[in-house]
């Protein structure tokens, strides 16, 4: 399945849900999709990846990418529903170390407040 | 042969354990002392059910009560210096893990030979020496371990043990051919001191590590008011001294007949097994993570077995084995520290310095040996079901699992067929054993399986190789884990070398029955040599650092990775433990 894209609301904040998978090919999508994220000071936001099948170190790189410009522009990014795949790639490689991520969207929205 | 410091029996290279939920004292706990000793009597009490066995095999080398003390007391000394071994975390000998000894019914086959044939007491400790020797060499030379003991080989053994014990439990009670049939007050002994230890069990207080003592201890003034006491209990209490150093008996290799030393020697498969599965047991108790075995603690466990048959065999003593029973109340309480055993052992050793203490524990009354019996049988063949489902069974792993089974459950319920025609062998787990040993080691050329293809390195060329991965995978019936780690780092190399601007790829994937292996071929430069410690940072660097960051993650879960060049193309070999 290719990268698909989808932003809702939940509460007033962003819930970005990226479905399909991010290799090298599809990574500049996913970039071009959350480029708009923490353009401003103190923006919150939560990228849901439960659709998410397979995320590969090109994937990884853009998912560092926008939290750092979050650190840098003092906001909150919150990570939810990792599927059992991704979470085990986010866990050996070591993000789960650097990011925050919850279960569900609810707790991340709880996790923001 | 890989020696020792290189990994096979090094410690450094024990899997990391993560501690399971519901665990009372792990192996490194250290519990209070009295908790510790109320534990430690535990277990030298279900011990001391086994204490059965040294005496049936010294009824079959002499009728003497005297050498049948003798061997007994010496026996005790030879399954404590087995228990010492095995809690060793220093050096290539012993697994680390609680395992309280006991003493082999599987040998007593073997013993029952040496002993139709006319030998003695030094006679048969020659042949445990031989048999011990053996046993440590097989432990260097065993280093696809898994190959040759498998799950689902070591799950067949693990529920035969317990269907062993449930055996062993109705000959105490005299529900076997030859057997006085227990009378009302027997069976209502077994099933009040089953209750109370079942009730402890789910009672979720502390008093639920001690279920076994709570049973007995309910039990055993109900069995001396019914008159379950041995009739010459006093006689036999008077009689034996307060304390008495066992003397050894010398091995005697003069004496040494083939036909036993090969019933001893075939025996070895069995204890093989038996260790292989209690050890796999106890680590699959410990570990919340356990997927599969790890070797180099079983090794070491192996190693001690093998030294501790061998001394039990220069003073003449009996093979001492792990003592199921006591191991599968330590999973089913959760106290798996090995503090608990070292105190058995302190324990055992003025037992086996004192005949009249050993006199007491012989002497417990036969219904509530039994019931202690019969408790802990459960637990082990659900262990051992555990162990044999813990890969999807194929039609060949089915076939190991339901011939084992099948063999050592006819000789359970049709003993005398076996015993007239295969009297070395006619014992379930000895048979049962066997029969899934072979089975897995005749078939396990089948299991070798191919699968290739050919990658021309386009856009969708990431998710063309993890499709083709996940088909081969399910075709092959691979561990969920193992498919995930391939297609992850399958993927992820693709990704590389396309962006290298390699054109093609040739890729082979071949199963082997503890792994899977993927070799890709291309033209091109190497992919660089992943570093040993990475940091998400490094995708943020330059070319070099972020390529090196991405073979380090594809490689992150495999358990081998090797590189070279053959006639001008680049060769990558990735394996996968399944």
């Amino acid at each position: 399945m290719p990268l698909d894209h989808a932003t809702t609301l939940l509460q007033g904040v962003p819930v970005h849900v990226i479905r399909g998978r991010v290799d090298s090919a599809s990574a500049g999508d996913m970039e071009k999709a959350l480029q708009p994220l923490f353009a401003e000071t103190g923006e919150r936001a939560i990228v849901d990846l439960s659709a998410l099948d397979y995320i590969s170190s090109a994937g990884l790189r853009v998912v560092l990418l926008v939290a750092k410009r979050a650190k840098q522009t003092q906001g909150r990014l919150m990570l939810c529903s990792l599927s059992p795949q991704v979470r085990e790639v986010f866990e050996i490689s070591g993000f789960l170390k650097i990011l925050d991520v919850a279960p569900d969207p609810a707790a991340a929205l709880a996790a923001l407040e | 042969m890989i020696g020792i410091g290189q990994g096979y029996f090094a410690r450094r290279f024990d899997r990391p354990v993560s501690r399971p939920p519901g665990i009372v004292y792990g192996p490194d706990d250290i519990p209070p002392w009295s908790t510790g000793l109320g534990l430690a009597l535990q277990h030298v009490a279900i011990q001391s059910v086994y204490f059965v066995v040294p005496a049936v095999i010294a009824s079959s080398l002499s009728p003497d009560p005297a050498d049948a003390t003798r061997f007994l007391c010496l026996s005790i000394l030879a399954a404590v210096l087995y228990q010492i071994l095995m809690i060793l975390t220093r050096g290539p000998v012993g697994a680390g893990y609680a395992i309280p000894a006991a003493h082999s019914p599987t040998m007593i086959s073997a013993y029952a030979l040496a002993g139709a044939t006319g030998l003695g007491f030094g006679a048969a400790g020659a042949m445990l020496m031989l048999a011990g020797a053996m046993a440590v060499a097989l432990t260097f030379v065993m280093k696809r371990l898994r190959v040759l003991l498998p799950n689902e080989v070591a799950g067949v053994v693990v529920i035969l043990l317990g269907v062993a014990l449930v055996i062993v439990g109705t000959e105490r009670l005299g529900l076997q051919p030859g057997g006085h049939a227990p009378d009302t007050s027997a069976v209502g002994v077994l099933v009040l001191s089953l209750v109370v230890m079942v009730l402890a069990a789910l009672s979720r207080t502390r008093a639920a590590p001690f279920a076994v003592m709570l049973g007995i201890g309910v039990g055993l003034p109900l069995a001396l008011l019914a008159g379950h006491l041995d009739a010459n209990a006093g006689q036999l209490l008077a009689d034996s001294p307060w304390l008495a150093v066992p003397r050894p008996w010398a091995p005697r290799f003069d004496q040494a007949e083939p036909l036993p030393l090969l019933a001893f020697l075939l025996t070895l498969v069995a204890i093989k097994a038996n260790t292989v599965g209690t050890l796999a047991m106890v680590q699959r108790a410990s570990d919340a993570g356990w997927s599969r075995a790890d070797a180099p603690p079983i090794r070491r466990g192996l190693l001690a077995n093998g030294l501790a048959m061998m001394a039990a065999g220069a003073t003449g003593a009996a093979c001492p084995a792990q003592a199921t029973a006591a191991v599968g109340l330590s999973i089913a309480t959760g106290t798996l520290a090995r503090r608990i055993v070292l105190l058995g052992a302190l324990l055992l050793i003025p037992i086996a310095l004192s005949p009249k203490l050993a006199m007491l524990f012989v002497l417990v009354p036969e219904p509530l040996k039994a019931a202690m019996l019969f408790y802990v049988a459960g637990f082990i063949m659900a262990q051992g079901c555990q162990l044999v489902t813990a890969r999807l069974l194929d039609t060949r792993r089915m076939l190991i699992v339901a011939f084992g089974l099948s063999a050592g459950i006819a000789v359970a319920v049709a003993p005398q067929a076996f015993t007239s025609t295969l009297p070395a062998l006619a014992s379930p787990l000895t048979i049962g054993s066997l029969v899934a040993f072979v089975i897995n080691l005749v078939t396990v050329p089948l299991v070798a399986r191919r699968a290739t293809l050919a990658l021309p390195l386009q856009a969708d060329a990431s998710r063309e190789v993890t499709e083709w991965c996940a088909t081969v995978a399910a075709s092959w019936a691979l561990k969920a884990q193992t498919a995930r780690a391939a297609q992850q780092s399958l993927g992820e190399l693709v990704e590389l070398l396309a962006e290298r601007g390699v054109a093609t790829l040739s890729l082979t994937a071949r199963l082997a029955e503890d792994r899977v292996e993927f070799t890709l071929h291309w033209s091109g430069e190497p992919l660089p040599d992943p570093p040993d410690i990475a940091h998400p940072d490094d995708l943020m660097g330059p070319d070099d650092v972020r390529e090196r960051f991405s073979v380090w993650l594809a490689t992150r879960q495999a358990h081998l990775f090797r590189q070279r060049t053959v006639d001008q193309t680049r060769e990558a070999w990735v394996v996968f433990e399944d």
